[in-house]
Protein backbone atom coordinates (compact mmCIF):
# COMPACT_ATOMS: atom_id res chain seq x y z
CA UNK A 1 0.00 0.00 0.00
CA UNK A 2 2.17 2.90 -1.09
CA UNK A 3 -0.70 5.55 -0.90
CA UNK A 4 -0.94 5.83 2.92
CA UNK A 5 2.59 6.10 2.83
CA UNK A 6 3.04 8.94 0.49
CA UNK A 7 0.15 10.79 2.06
CA UNK A 8 1.70 10.46 5.55
CA UNK A 9 5.02 11.67 3.62
CA UNK A 10 3.10 14.66 2.59
CA UNK A 11 1.07 15.55 5.67
CA UNK A 12 2.29 14.57 8.58
CA UNK A 13 -0.21 16.35 11.22
CA UNK A 14 -3.04 14.82 9.56
CA UNK A 15 -1.65 11.35 9.68
CA UNK A 16 -0.36 12.00 13.77
CA UNK A 17 -4.55 12.91 13.94
CA UNK A 18 -5.45 9.37 12.67
CA UNK A 19 -3.04 7.25 13.67
CA UNK A 20 -4.23 8.02 17.59
CA UNK A 21 -7.67 6.57 17.77
CA UNK A 22 -6.06 3.34 16.08
CA UNK A 23 -2.85 2.89 18.22
CA UNK A 24 -5.56 3.14 20.81
CA UNK A 25 -8.15 1.03 19.83
CA UNK A 26 -5.16 -1.49 18.95
CA UNK A 27 -3.02 -0.91 22.35
CA UNK A 28 -4.93 1.76 24.87
CA UNK A 29 -1.14 1.61 27.11
CA UNK A 30 0.22 2.97 23.87
CA UNK A 31 -1.83 6.12 24.57
CA UNK A 32 -0.59 9.45 26.69
CA UNK A 33 -2.97 9.55 29.76
CA UNK A 34 -5.07 12.91 29.94
CA UNK A 35 -4.58 15.02 32.93
CA UNK A 36 -6.84 17.96 33.09
CA UNK A 37 -5.66 20.15 36.21
CA UNK A 38 -9.21 22.36 35.51
CA UNK A 39 -12.47 20.50 34.96
CA UNK A 40 -14.13 20.43 31.76
CA UNK A 41 -17.18 22.74 31.97
CA UNK A 42 -17.56 25.30 29.28
CA UNK A 43 -18.16 28.90 30.11
CA UNK A 44 -22.02 29.20 29.61
CA UNK A 45 -24.07 26.23 29.64
CA UNK A 46 -27.63 26.33 29.82
CA UNK A 47 -28.23 22.64 31.08
CA UNK A 48 -28.17 21.94 35.18
CA UNK A 49 -25.84 21.30 37.25
CA UNK A 50 -25.59 17.59 37.77
CA UNK A 51 -24.39 17.92 40.79
CA UNK A 52 -27.03 17.61 43.57
CA UNK A 53 -26.88 18.83 47.21
CA UNK A 54 -27.74 16.77 49.66
CA UNK A 55 -31.19 17.83 51.16
CA UNK A 56 -33.36 20.59 48.86
CA UNK A 57 -34.44 24.08 50.34
CA UNK A 58 -38.38 22.45 50.12
CA UNK A 59 -39.42 22.90 54.17
CA UNK A 60 -42.11 20.76 53.36
CA UNK A 61 -40.16 17.65 52.03
CA UNK A 62 -41.85 14.26 53.45
CA UNK A 63 -44.92 16.07 54.40
CA UNK A 64 -47.76 13.85 53.48
CA UNK A 65 -51.38 13.89 53.47
CA UNK A 66 -51.32 10.61 51.76
CA UNK A 67 -48.98 9.07 54.52
CA UNK A 68 -50.36 10.63 57.08
CA UNK A 69 -47.13 11.98 58.32
CA UNK A 70 -48.90 14.62 60.26
CA UNK A 71 -47.69 18.47 60.24
CA UNK A 72 -44.40 19.12 60.55
CA UNK A 73 -42.94 20.99 63.34
CA UNK A 74 -43.81 25.06 63.49
CA UNK A 75 -46.06 24.52 60.54
CA UNK A 76 -49.36 27.13 60.19
CA UNK A 77 -52.30 26.35 58.09
CA UNK A 78 -54.66 28.60 56.86
CA UNK A 79 -57.25 27.28 58.83
CA UNK A 80 -57.35 26.85 62.67
CA UNK A 81 -59.07 24.61 64.61
CA UNK A 82 -60.31 26.49 66.71
CA UNK A 83 -62.67 28.76 64.38
CA UNK A 84 -64.44 25.37 62.97
CA UNK A 85 -67.70 25.60 63.33
CA UNK A 86 -69.61 22.30 64.77
CA UNK A 87 -72.60 20.87 63.64
CA UNK A 88 -75.63 21.18 65.70
CA UNK A 89 -77.04 17.59 66.27
CA UNK A 90 -80.05 18.74 67.87
CA UNK A 91 -82.94 19.92 65.16
CA UNK A 92 -84.85 22.47 67.65
CA UNK A 93 -81.31 24.55 68.19
CA UNK A 94 -80.88 24.81 64.73
CA UNK A 95 -81.65 28.67 63.10
CA UNK A 96 -84.87 28.47 60.80
CA UNK A 97 -83.90 29.48 56.99
CA UNK A 98 -85.54 32.94 56.01
CA UNK A 99 -87.78 32.83 53.40
CA UNK A 100 -90.51 35.03 52.07
CA UNK A 101 -93.86 33.87 53.14
CA UNK A 102 -95.37 35.82 50.30
CA UNK A 103 -93.24 34.28 47.49
CA UNK A 104 -94.70 33.51 44.55
CA UNK A 105 -93.19 30.21 44.31
CA UNK A 106 -95.23 28.88 46.98
CA UNK A 107 -98.35 28.24 44.69
CA UNK A 108 -96.48 25.99 43.52
CA UNK A 109 -97.79 23.35 46.93
CA UNK A 110 -100.69 23.68 48.36
CA UNK A 111 -102.30 25.29 51.08
CA UNK A 112 -100.28 23.51 53.52
CA UNK A 113 -97.08 24.06 52.02
CA UNK A 114 -95.97 20.16 52.18
CA UNK A 115 -93.59 18.50 49.58
CA UNK A 116 -95.54 15.52 49.26
CA UNK A 117 -98.92 14.76 49.63
CA UNK A 118 -100.71 11.63 50.99
CA UNK A 119 -102.02 9.32 47.63
CA UNK A 120 -104.95 9.71 49.41
CA UNK A 121 -105.52 13.37 49.45
CA UNK A 122 -104.37 13.07 45.74
CA UNK A 123 -106.99 10.59 44.75
CA UNK A 124 -109.76 12.41 46.11
CA UNK A 125 -111.11 14.08 43.00
CA UNK A 126 -114.14 14.64 40.71
CA UNK A 127 -114.68 14.21 37.76
CA UNK A 128 -113.53 16.44 34.73
CA UNK A 129 -115.87 19.05 33.57
CA UNK A 130 -117.64 18.12 30.29
CA UNK A 131 -118.23 20.50 27.09
CA UNK A 132 -121.73 20.46 27.73
CA UNK A 133 -121.15 22.08 31.14
CA UNK A 134 -118.59 24.96 29.91
CA UNK A 135 -120.89 26.15 27.24
CA UNK A 136 -122.70 28.00 29.16
CA UNK A 137 -119.43 30.08 30.69
CA UNK A 138 -118.65 33.27 29.82
CA UNK A 139 -114.67 33.61 28.66
CA UNK A 140 -113.41 35.25 31.54
CA UNK A 141 -114.52 31.94 33.60
CA UNK A 142 -113.21 29.74 30.97
CA UNK A 143 -110.01 31.90 30.90
CA UNK A 144 -109.89 31.45 34.99
CA UNK A 145 -110.67 27.87 34.84
CA UNK A 146 -107.72 27.67 32.55
CA UNK A 147 -105.40 29.25 34.73
CA UNK A 148 -106.68 27.30 37.54
CA UNK A 149 -105.93 24.35 35.96
CA UNK A 150 -102.10 24.89 34.82
CA UNK A 151 -101.91 25.76 38.58
CA UNK A 152 -102.67 22.70 39.89
CA UNK A 153 -101.35 20.77 37.29
CA UNK A 154 -98.14 22.27 38.62
CA UNK A 155 -98.70 21.24 41.86
CA UNK A 156 -99.23 18.12 41.36
CA UNK A 157 -95.75 17.81 39.05
CA UNK A 158 -93.98 19.50 41.91
CA UNK A 159 -95.21 16.55 44.48
CA UNK A 160 -94.34 13.75 41.43
CA UNK A 161 -90.98 15.41 41.14
CA UNK A 162 -90.51 14.75 45.03
CA UNK A 163 -91.82 11.40 44.84
CA UNK A 164 -89.63 10.12 42.57
CA UNK A 165 -86.40 12.11 44.20
CA UNK A 166 -86.88 10.09 47.33
CA UNK A 167 -87.76 7.27 45.81
CA UNK A 168 -91.07 6.72 47.62
CA UNK A 169 -92.26 3.75 45.34
CA UNK A 170 -96.24 5.08 45.90
CA UNK A 171 -98.57 7.97 44.76
CA UNK A 172 -97.39 8.29 41.33
CA UNK A 173 -100.56 6.64 39.97
CA UNK A 174 -102.66 8.71 41.95
CA UNK A 175 -101.06 11.96 40.35
CA UNK A 176 -101.32 10.60 36.97
CA UNK A 177 -105.30 10.23 37.53
CA UNK A 178 -105.77 13.69 38.87
CA UNK A 179 -103.48 15.14 35.84
CA UNK A 180 -105.15 13.12 33.67
CA UNK A 181 -108.57 14.83 35.05
CA UNK A 182 -107.40 18.32 34.86
CA UNK A 183 -106.18 17.60 31.14
CA UNK A 184 -109.48 16.34 30.18
CA UNK A 185 -111.02 19.91 31.94
CA UNK A 186 -108.29 21.65 29.59
CA UNK A 187 -109.02 19.91 26.73
CA UNK A 188 -112.77 20.47 27.24
CA UNK A 189 -112.43 24.46 27.94
CA UNK A 190 -110.48 24.61 24.11
CA UNK A 191 -113.56 22.23 22.66
CA UNK A 192 -115.93 24.95 23.53
CA UNK A 193 -114.35 27.84 22.36
CA UNK A 194 -113.41 26.07 19.36
CA UNK A 195 -117.17 25.90 19.26
CA UNK A 196 -117.86 29.15 19.50
CA UNK A 197 -115.79 30.29 16.77
CA UNK A 198 -117.21 27.61 14.13
CA UNK A 199 -120.42 29.06 15.21
CA UNK A 200 -119.30 32.38 14.76
CA UNK A 201 -117.38 32.01 11.36
CA UNK A 202 -120.95 29.85 9.87
CA UNK A 203 -122.66 32.41 10.84
CA UNK A 204 -120.93 35.18 9.40
CA UNK A 205 -121.05 33.23 6.22
CA UNK A 206 -124.63 32.95 6.45
CA UNK A 207 -124.94 36.74 7.17
CA UNK A 208 -123.50 37.82 3.90
CA UNK A 209 -125.90 35.58 2.15
CA UNK A 210 -128.79 37.27 4.22
CA UNK A 211 -130.87 40.25 2.91
CA UNK A 212 -131.81 41.10 6.38
CA UNK A 213 -128.13 41.70 7.50
CA UNK A 214 -125.71 44.53 6.51
CA UNK A 215 -122.32 43.78 7.43
CA UNK A 216 -121.35 47.05 6.29
CA UNK A 217 -121.14 49.59 9.50
CA UNK A 218 -120.84 52.57 7.32
CA UNK A 219 -124.05 51.77 5.91
CA UNK A 220 -127.33 51.94 7.75
CA UNK A 221 -128.18 49.44 10.33
CA UNK A 222 -126.47 46.28 10.69
CA UNK A 223 -130.16 44.19 10.83
CA UNK A 224 -133.04 45.81 9.06
CA UNK A 225 -135.97 43.05 9.78
CA UNK A 226 -138.44 41.98 6.71
CA UNK A 227 -141.71 43.78 6.66
CA UNK A 228 -144.42 41.73 7.01
CA UNK A 229 -143.75 40.56 10.63
CA UNK A 230 -145.44 41.73 13.41
CA UNK A 231 -143.79 43.46 16.78
CA UNK A 232 -145.31 40.22 18.62
CA UNK A 233 -143.85 37.66 16.34
CA UNK A 234 -140.50 38.92 16.80
CA UNK A 235 -140.07 38.97 20.12
CA UNK A 236 -141.20 35.30 20.23
CA UNK A 237 -138.52 34.66 17.94
CA UNK A 238 -140.28 33.84 14.95
CA UNK A 239 -138.17 35.56 12.12
CA UNK A 240 -137.37 32.28 10.40
CA UNK A 241 -140.06 30.51 8.75
CA UNK A 242 -137.70 26.95 8.47
CA UNK A 243 -137.26 24.30 10.94
CA UNK A 244 -135.34 25.68 13.46
CA UNK A 245 -132.12 23.17 15.11
CA UNK A 246 -133.25 21.46 18.13
CA UNK A 247 -130.93 22.96 19.90
CA UNK A 248 -132.12 26.45 19.19
CA UNK A 249 -134.32 26.92 21.75
CA UNK A 250 -132.13 25.18 24.72
CA UNK A 251 -129.55 27.62 23.87
CA UNK A 252 -131.80 30.46 23.80
CA UNK A 253 -133.39 29.55 26.79
CA UNK A 254 -129.84 29.43 28.24
CA UNK A 255 -128.57 33.06 27.68
CA UNK A 256 -131.37 35.38 27.79
CA UNK A 257 -130.15 38.59 28.84
CA UNK A 258 -126.84 38.06 27.41
CA UNK A 259 -126.34 40.13 24.35
CA UNK A 260 -124.68 38.08 20.85
CA UNK A 261 -122.71 40.19 18.49
CA UNK A 262 -121.34 39.05 15.54
CA UNK A 263 -117.53 40.54 16.70
CA UNK A 264 -118.53 38.31 20.14
CA UNK A 265 -118.32 35.20 20.63
CA UNK A 266 -122.18 34.58 22.84
CA UNK A 267 -121.46 35.40 26.75
CA UNK A 268 -123.05 32.70 28.78
CA UNK A 269 -125.69 33.17 31.88
CA UNK A 270 -123.72 33.45 35.36
CA UNK A 271 -122.12 30.17 36.69
CA UNK A 272 -124.40 30.33 39.32
CA UNK A 273 -127.74 29.33 37.51
CA UNK A 274 -127.19 27.09 34.79
CA UNK A 275 -123.73 25.10 35.07
CA UNK A 276 -123.05 23.27 38.34
CA UNK A 277 -120.53 24.63 40.94
CA UNK A 278 -117.68 22.94 40.88
CA UNK A 279 -117.48 20.98 44.16
CA UNK A 280 -113.95 20.81 46.22
CA UNK A 281 -112.15 18.10 46.34
CA UNK A 282 -114.25 15.15 48.54
CA UNK B 1 -72.26 12.85 2.26
CA UNK B 2 -71.51 9.52 3.04
CA UNK B 3 -74.05 6.61 3.61
CA UNK B 4 -72.95 3.95 6.27
CA UNK B 5 -72.90 0.12 5.51
CA UNK B 6 -76.31 -1.69 5.64
CA UNK B 7 -75.76 -3.11 9.16
CA UNK B 8 -74.97 0.01 10.83
CA UNK B 9 -77.34 1.80 8.88
CA UNK B 10 -80.41 -0.64 10.58
CA UNK B 11 -78.74 0.47 13.84
CA UNK B 12 -78.65 4.47 12.69
CA UNK B 13 -82.65 4.27 12.06
CA UNK B 14 -83.50 3.50 15.41
CA UNK B 15 -81.30 6.56 16.80
CA UNK B 16 -82.45 10.32 17.13
CA UNK B 17 -81.74 12.38 13.70
CA UNK B 18 -79.39 15.05 14.57
CA UNK B 19 -78.28 17.79 12.42
CA UNK B 20 -74.67 15.77 12.13
CA UNK B 21 -77.02 13.24 10.09
CA UNK B 22 -79.17 15.86 7.74
CA UNK B 23 -78.84 17.56 5.29
CA UNK B 24 -78.20 21.27 5.35
CA UNK B 25 -81.40 23.14 6.11
CA UNK B 26 -81.96 20.75 8.58
CA UNK B 27 -83.51 22.22 11.89
CA UNK B 28 -84.11 20.51 14.82
CA UNK B 29 -84.62 22.99 17.84
CA UNK B 30 -85.75 22.61 21.18
CA UNK B 31 -89.21 22.14 21.09
CA UNK B 32 -89.83 25.79 22.04
CA UNK B 33 -90.44 27.46 18.85
CA UNK B 34 -88.48 30.79 17.39
CA UNK B 35 -88.61 33.91 19.11
CA UNK B 36 -87.59 35.83 15.60
CA UNK B 37 -84.62 35.00 13.35
CA UNK B 38 -80.71 35.42 12.58
CA UNK B 39 -79.51 38.08 10.72
CA UNK B 40 -76.77 37.50 8.29
CA UNK B 41 -74.50 39.48 10.65
CA UNK B 42 -74.79 36.37 12.98
CA UNK B 43 -77.31 38.32 15.49
CA UNK B 44 -80.57 37.52 16.12
CA UNK B 45 -83.54 39.51 15.70
CA UNK B 46 -86.69 39.23 17.91
CA UNK B 47 -90.20 39.39 16.98
CA UNK B 48 -92.27 40.30 19.63
CA UNK B 49 -95.18 39.23 17.74
CA UNK B 50 -93.64 35.33 18.23
CA UNK B 51 -92.67 36.02 21.51
CA UNK B 52 -95.02 34.35 24.29
CA UNK B 53 -97.10 36.29 26.34
CA UNK B 54 -99.43 34.87 29.14
CA UNK B 55 -101.75 36.41 29.94
CA UNK B 56 -103.38 35.74 33.60
CA UNK B 57 -106.64 36.96 34.45
CA UNK B 58 -107.43 39.16 36.88
CA UNK B 59 -108.70 37.97 40.16
CA UNK B 60 -107.88 34.68 39.91
CA UNK B 61 -107.43 34.46 43.27
CA UNK B 62 -111.08 34.96 44.25
CA UNK B 63 -112.03 32.55 41.59
CA UNK B 64 -114.36 29.38 43.02
CA UNK B 65 -114.19 27.09 40.64
CA UNK B 66 -111.68 24.16 40.53
CA UNK B 67 -110.81 21.62 37.76
CA UNK B 68 -112.71 19.33 39.29
CA UNK B 69 -116.29 18.78 39.47
CA UNK B 70 -117.98 16.35 42.26
CA UNK B 71 -118.73 13.00 40.97
CA UNK B 72 -122.45 13.20 42.05
CA UNK B 73 -123.55 15.68 39.47
CA UNK B 74 -124.93 14.12 36.40
CA UNK B 75 -123.28 15.93 33.58
CA UNK B 76 -126.19 17.61 31.64
CA UNK B 77 -126.83 16.69 27.54
CA UNK B 78 -127.03 19.39 24.88
CA UNK B 79 -125.47 20.39 21.72
CA UNK B 80 -122.89 22.61 20.24
CA UNK B 81 -124.83 26.18 18.55
CA UNK B 82 -124.42 25.88 15.13
CA UNK B 83 -124.35 28.89 12.55
CA UNK B 84 -127.76 29.35 11.79
CA UNK B 85 -129.11 29.44 15.29
CA UNK B 86 -126.07 31.75 16.08
CA UNK B 87 -127.36 34.19 13.69
CA UNK B 88 -130.81 33.90 14.72
CA UNK B 89 -129.98 34.62 18.20
CA UNK B 90 -128.27 37.60 17.40
CA UNK B 91 -131.41 38.91 15.64
CA UNK B 92 -133.67 37.80 18.46
CA UNK B 93 -131.57 39.78 20.87
CA UNK B 94 -129.29 42.28 19.48
CA UNK B 95 -129.01 43.04 15.96
CA UNK B 96 -126.91 46.14 16.16
CA UNK B 97 -123.18 45.98 16.26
Amino acid sequence: MSTPCLARRLCPRYCLQTAEPLFGFLAPSVLPKRVHSTPCISRFSTSQNQSYPRRDRNADRGVSAVRRTGLRPRQTLSVKKLDLPTPVLDPSKRSKVQVDEDHGLWQFFGTERRAMALPEEVGAHGRAWTVEELRHKGWDDLHALWWVCVKERNRIKTQTYELLRLEAGYGEYEAEERDKTIRDTQRAIKAVLTERWYAWEDARRLAVDDPEVNLDPNEGPAYTPTVGYSEDELAEGGVEDNAAPPERGVKHASADGDSARPGELPRGTTPAQDAPRAAPAA
Amino acid sequence: MFSPTLPLFRALRRLALTTKRARKGYYKGNRTGSMGWHTKHGGYKLDFSKIRTYVVPEGLDSFNLTPFVAKRIEPPKGMAMRGQSYLDKWKMENGQG
